[in-house]
């Protein structure tokens, strides 16, 4: 079987901070694979047989290459890069198009295709699902765990108030909505073995995209204007050392704040 | 004028890391070196005892005071500057700055706020192609500098980099009379076995005690001595019984990128076995060398739920029984260098698969945050006991041997504690023969059977050739120890120094030398 794993390079949005006009600061800030599509290729290679192959992509600039060399070193099988200059600026719809037609050139022949929820800079969540509809193929959303079940899949499902296992037929999309911080980290031998393995480049071109098609010309998101909102937090210490008097005054001054 | 305030009994300057609690009146925050001195010359002028406290991560009690006042530097606190001399670049510190503030400083690679010790300093190290460090890691980075220095700190990469002395360029100290002395290495040498050295507008000179420090292993044990000794080496794990340490130069050194590795093993003695092949393997060349025993990783593994610090610790495997972790310096032969990994972990029923690697910095974090959670999560148990029990703290070894009586040392260790029936992890910096043993009290009873076991321990390691006291100094718990290595002479040796610089012995009362008669 194929899998092929969409992954996306983040910064690390747990070292971030904002300066005083409430925009980020981003310098400084290291750049980690989003923990989404870590939890979500854990999942893949955990499942994974022996003659399986597990294919990452990821669209970014080209130091996103960083993040597929960490999927290599976890111990995916191949990796490919979509970087275009031109790809600038895609809003969401702008870069599912790129996927799909990523997808639909290059691994049209997946078993599945796999997705974080979302990643953790943008926090739009939109991508794996436009992905599918573009695709025309079912998806299955805030996936936790996912069994092999002949030659298709059991998904089981967490909406929260439901959890469903729903059968996952092949060239599905399924994306993850779980992040695992303990998950685990690459061994010596994935490292190794990781070093011999080439990260393919894709550009425009070659995904036959025109450039009214792809990054912000192709986005069909238009912002009109952008204003940071600065809100003031009331902050107040008490020191209660009773447990239970520290309950009930949260619970009164939850009351009180509705 | 400086602020000055009474203490109250369950006040935090009356304890540190090793949770032993003290007494003291007033704390006072000096928020400069004029303020350190007046506050020393009053209290010098009424005889009223001084304890110099920081960041209080030390875990020997060291600035735990049991009489009089605390002085706590921690308004102290930042980068000053930059300079360059002969052997390389240094940083300008006030005494209360963190290891971590230092490095974070110079990985920011901003030096526009500080002052240019030597012309053209910063901007020549922010030119430089790679990044500098502070290379001292005493794994607590909250720690303090001036604490560094006060007690010779070392950790894991004195492996490679040796310990705190080796870094310190320059240093300001506030003398027990309140006046001080800023000197640089080879300013003030002792003449054979007399030192002497002008400060304000007196001169000391006195004769320096007769033994020799032991520097052939790890060693923090009490002052150094020997003969035509540099003055900083007298200062630098002095505990602060001669002097307060009021401003630093301390060297730094080019980072490398690094991989972090863990390798599992089935059991202890595997991993054991393993170490000396791994030290003695030129291609593997590791920065530092540190050991989890099976015990350890069972601590771990349950607290894993409980302690935030576990939150990012990557699942230690279940088939884990013992692990090493060791740093290597990034190189274009890794390939091969790894190959003689694999090697030795085959031979000891380990393999590159049991293992992690990581060459980010959140990766090598994450390494880093599982080691450090055994002795937290110690502390945390140690801290959990004290309602019950006020009188007890952490027993933890921190003894050093030479290579020849590593494998004898870590025998006598179980031997001894199994006997006793105690419970126990051991971790640490193995490739410095330096591993922790950690008692795990569960009573007073344990307590008083862990300190004498805990005595054995000292004696063996002073008699293989070893230190009782290899990293984290002798304070107020470890004194006992001083006569052990350097006899009732050496310690009246050391106490005349004292008499001479200090006369009315009013500074760090009870550190090295125990209680004044």
């Amino acid at each position: 079987m194929r899998f092929a794993v969409a992954v996306k390079q983040v910064p690390d949005t747990m070292e971030m901070s904002v300066d005083e006009n409430g925009s980020l600061v981003r310098t400084g800030v290291p750049a980690i694979l989003n923990p989404y599509d870590e939890q979500a290729l854990a999942e893949v290679l955990r499942i994974r047989e022996s003659g399986d192959e597990v294919v990452v992509f990821t669209m970014g600039p080209p130091q996103a290459a960083e993040a597929l060399r960490r999927c290599l070193e976890l111990g995916a099988d191949s990796a490919y890069l979509i970087t275009d200059r031109a790809f600038a600026g895609a809003d969401v719809y702008a870069t599912a198009r790129a996927l799909a037609a990523f997808i639909t050139g290059n691994i049209p022949d997946a078993s599945l295709y796999v997705f974080g929820r979302q990643a953790i800079d943008g926090d739009t969540g939109q991508v794996p699902y436009e992905v599918a509809a573009l695709l025309d193929v079912q998806q299955f959303a805030y996936t936790e765990s996912l069994e092999r079940d002949g030659d298709s899949f059991l998904a089981v499902q967490d909406y929260g108030h439901v959890r469903r296992t729903a059968r996952v037929p092949k060239g599905s999309v399924v994306s993850f909505g779980t992040v695992d911080p303990n998950c685990p980290l690459p061994s010596i031998r994935g490292y190794l073995e990781s070093l011999g393995r080439p990260i393919k480049e894709v550009d425009r071109v070659a995904l036959g995209l025109g450039v009214y098609s792809v990054g912000l010309k192709g986005s069909l998101t238009r912002i009109v204007s952008t204003e940071s909102v600065m809100s003031t937090r009331r902050n107040r210490r008490v020191e209660i050392s009773n447990p239970a008097t520290a309950a009930d005054f949260i619970m009164t001054e939850l009351e009180g704040s509705r | 004028m400086f602020y000055r305030q009474r203490i109250r009994s369950d006040s935090k300057y009356l304890t540190d890391e090793s949770k032993m609690t003290g007494k003291g009146e007033h704390v006072i925050i000096p928020l400069n070196e004029g303020e350190l001195r007046e506050a020393v010359r009053i209290n010098n002028s009424k005889g009223n005892p001084i304890t110099v406290s920081a960041m209080r991560t030390g875990v020997c009690g060291g600035c735990v005071p049991l009489e009089g006042d605390v002085i706590s530097l921690e308004r102290m606190s930042g980068v000053l500057g930059i300079g360059r001399d002969e052997r390389g670049y240094f940083a300008r510190v006030l005494p209360c700055t963190t290891i971590e503030e230092i490095n974070t400083v110079l990985r920011g690679r901003d030096f526009s706020k500080l002052a240019d010790v030597t012309e053209g300093a910063r901007e020549s190290l922010a030119g430089e192609p790679v990044p500098y460090f502070y290379p001292v890691d005493p794994t607590e980075m909250g720690g303090s500098i001036g604490g560094n220095i006060a007690c010779n700190a070392s950790g894991p990469r004195t492996y490679r980099y040796g310990p705190t002395r080796d870094w310190i360029r320059r240093l300001m100290v506030v003398l027990p009379e309140g006046q001080y002395v800023d000197f640089k290495r080879g300013d003030f040498k002792a003449e054979g076995r007399r030192m002497s050295f002008p400060a304000g507008r007196s001169y000391y000179s006195f004769d320096i005690p007769t033994y020799d420090f032991n520097t052939s292993v790890k060693n923090a044990a009490g002052p150094m001595f020997h003969e035509d000794m540099d003055l900083i080496d007298m200062f630098v794990g002095s505990e602060g019984i001669f002097g307060i340490i009021a401003e630093a130069d301390v060297y730094l050194a080019p980072w490398h990128p690094l991989m972090s590795n863990i390798l599992f093993f089935p059991s202890d003695s595997d991993a054991l076995a393993a170490v000396k092949e791994i030290r003695s393997d030129e291609a593997i060349d590791p920065e530092f060398l540190e050991y989890m025993d099976g015990r350890s990783l069972e601590l771990l593994r349950g607290v894993m739920g409980s302690d935030p610090a576990m939150v990012r610790v990557p699942r230690i495997p279940d088939r884990a029984g013992a692990a090493l972790f060791f740093d290597m310096m990034m190189t274009d032969d890794m390939v091969d260098r790894y190959s003689h990994v694999a090697a030795i972990a085959e031979r000891h029923g380990s393999s590159l698969e049991d293992s992690w690697c990581g060459h980010t910095e959140g990766d090598r974090a994450r390494m880093r945050d599982m080691r450090h959670s055994i002795p937290r999560s110690i502390f945390e148990y140690v801290a959990s006991l004290k309602q019950g029990m006020p009188g007890i703290h952490k027993m933890g070894t921190d003894m050093s041997v030479p290579d020849s009586a590593a494998d004898e040392m870590m025998a006598y260790y179980s031997e001894q504690l199994d006997a006793a029936g105690l419970e126990y992890v051991v971790f640490g910096h193995i490739g410095n023969n330096h591993p922790h043993v950690e008692i795990i009290l569960k009573s007073m009873d344990d307590f008083e059977k862990a300190k004498e076991v805990y005595g054995r321990f000292a004696r063996k390691a002073v008699e293989l050739g070893g230190s009782p006291s290899a990293e984290h100094g002798i304070g107020k718990i470890k004194i006992d120890y001083m006569e052990l290595l350097y006899g009732r002479e050496g310690v009246e040796q050391i106490r005349k120094v004292k008499d001479i610089l200090d006369p009315k012995g009013i500074l760090c009362r009870g550190n090295i030398l125990g209680a004044v008669q």
